[in-house]
């Protein structure tokens, strides 16, 4: 059994002049949460669709466990489990027949349908409702749905492309939070596209992409602290501290008396600091956000 | 995904789209009103006017009232709309991502095609029932052969008329633009299928022509629902304007041309 869940190389698309993929290549070892973290049109939903088999890339090569995504797409879709951006439930049917469709269609034996239905409502907190219309859920609630219905099948792989789209604040966390417990508890693989920063937190490793390109990755420690720009604020002691300050980074912005200095490479925001800790009143560091560190790449991709 | 799990996906697809549109009132009372107004309004008000004819020395000789000469044209004229309509699911389900969730699925596109025009077939041979109800009113009296013979019947245009609305249904995105297609190919085809107006048998060719513009025959002549009306004329009332074979053949060449044509469309989807 090959380590790596999924496995992405070379892969590249267009649609007629737009091109959406250049030259992807990523790896996602098993049992670990990757994110795959880029601004709207960045290219993550088209990867998506490649990994989904909806889409056959111009060059590459894609694999899911092994399995080759090009040449054995059936055997390579019973191992992954799919949360759409869009919803995709049939909201004329009742919860429990879109469980019981779904069971059908990825070849659930009929013996474990029951159970593996059961089961699932549990998981998406939705037992109670099981025979209500889908359409009477709320957005979280079909959310949890649509994740309890992607993992009836038993698959190795999950992959959620934007999930959190249209939900508040709350409703987001919560999915987070549901979404990684799954993953620890059942041993699954997840790769999830948001252009939420914030929500890559608890992940393994993210993936960030621009302009179709993978521009970075690493853990989300890894991506602040090599491309995040921390910033010292300091308040300087008088008036030739100030001048020195200001003689020294000419760049320095200033409100209120108080500068705020981004560090040029190679210094770092500690350095600066220590620098200029004795002719400041009032210093502080403000360490970099993966906010501001995937914004730098995206801003260079772009 | 083969043999028996194969089988039951199909019956799933199949069984949520029938469930979904026998539990659509809206199509229901389509399915109702068009035999009522058909049959009931257009049948009897025009059956006083049905009758042996004489132009010059040509003689219209249809041996049946108007209700029973339109009777089996309305049959096909539900199954064509309910077949029809119920491809327009494949619009909804695109809009509303089922689609999709079914497209990465292990089943293969044709099972998932398959499902899809069985479930028609079956919605269409339904409202063709609905106008077999009435068929006392029409004056037209079913054995149980002819039923059977009928719902045979029924299935193979069903079938054939579902794949039309698919390959329709691909090539528009929209409900509305869907709505207004769909009447725009099932009325030419009905009324230039010989359904309203019969061109008589009797006649020669030469005769036809010096009744009947000569465009109008020959669309007539070229359109494939003219043979269908036809064998369900010869099934439902036993009379028939064209020989026996030319009907069975034409629908089960449509059956196939449309089922590999819907098929290919759905494979780029």
């Amino acid at each position: 059994m090959t380590a790596l869940a999924l496995q992405a190389a070379g892969v590249e698309h267009a649609f007629g002049e737009t091109v959406a993929l250049r030259n992807v290549s990523l790896d996602v070892p098993r049992g670990t949460v990757a994110a795959l973290l880029g601004p709207n049109g960045a290219g993550k939903s088209t990867l998506v669709d490649c990994f989904c088999t909806v889409l056959r890339p111009d060059a590459g090569h894609l694999e899911i466990g092994g399995v080759d995504l090009m040449r054995r797409p059936q055997q390579a879709r019973r191992r992954i489990g799919v949360v759409f951006q869009e919803p995709t439930l049939d909201t004329r049917l009742s919860v429990r027949a879109n469980l019981a469709v779904h069971c059908a269609a990825w070849g659930v034996p009929r013996a474990a349908r029951q159970a593996a239905i059961a089961e699932a409502l549990e998981v998406a907190g939705l037992a109670h409702r099981a025979d209500a219309p889908a359409a009477s859920l709320s957005t979280g609630m079909r959310r949890r749905l649509e994740i309890a219905r992607a993992l009836l099948h038993g698959p190795e792989v999950l992959i959620l492309d934007e999930p959190t789209t249209g939900l508040d604040a709350a409703s987001r966390l919560a999915l987070w939070d549901h979404v990684t417990g799954l993953a620890a508890r059942r041993d699954l693989t997840v790769l999830c596209t948001t252009h939420y920063t914030h929500e890559v937190e608890a992940a393994d490793r993210v993936h960030v992409i621009a302009e179709g390109r993978i521009v970075a990755e690493g853990s989300p420690d890894e991506l602040r602290a090599r491309f995040g720009h921390g910033v010292l604020r300091l308040r300087p002691r008088d008036l030739a501290a100030r001048r020195a300050v200001e003689a020294a980074h000419p760049d320095a912005s200033w409100s209120d008396g108080m500068a705020t200095i981004r560090p040029s490479p190679p210094d770092t925001v500690d350095a600066l600091f220590h620098r200029w800790a004795d002719a400041a009143r009032d210093i502080s560091i403000e360490r970099a956000s993966l906010e501001s560190a995937v914004l730098a790449l995206t801003e260079k991709g772009t | 995904m083969r043999g028996l799990a194969l089988l039951d996906a199909i019956r799933a697809v199949w069984w949520r789209e029938v469930r979904r549109t026998l539990t659509d009132r809206g199509q229901l009372v389509g399915g109702v009103s068009r035999p009522v107004l058909w049959v009931i309004v257009l049948g009897i008000g025009l059956n006083p006017w049905f009758r042996g004819e004489t132009y010059g020395d040509l003689r219209f000789v249809v041996p049946f009232t108007y209700l029973q000469f339109i009777f089996p044209a309305v049959v096909v004229l539900n199954i064509l709309y309910a077949a029809i309509q119920s491809a327009s699911s494949l619009i909804w389900d695109r809009k509303f991502g089922f689609l999709r969730e079914l497209l990465v699925s292990p089943m293969p596109r044709t099972a998932i095609l398959l499902a899809k025009v069985l479930a028609g077939t079956t919605i269409a041979v339904v409202h063709g029932c609905l106008v077999l109800a009435i068929s006392r009113i029409a004056g037209v009296s079913l054995g149980w052969d002819t039923l059977l013979m009928a719902l045979a019947l029924m299935a193979a245009l069903g079938f054939a008329a579902t794949c039309l609305g698919i390959v329709l249904a691909i090539s528009l995105r929209e409900f509305e633009s869907f709505g207004v297609f769909s009447n725009a190919v099932i009325l030419p085809l009905y009324f230039t299928a010989g359904s309203v107006f019969p061109i008589d048998p009797s006649f020669s060719r030469a005769q036809t022509l010096m009744t009947y513009p000569a465009w109008l025959v020959t669309v007539v002549e070229a359109n494939p629902l003219t043979y269908a009306v036809d064998t369900m004329r010869g099934v439902l009332i036993g009379w028939q304007e064209h020989a026996a074979w030319i009907g069975p053949t034409v629908i089960g060449t449509s059956v196939i041309v449309l089922f590999a044509l819907a098929a290919y469309r759905f494979s780029r989807l």
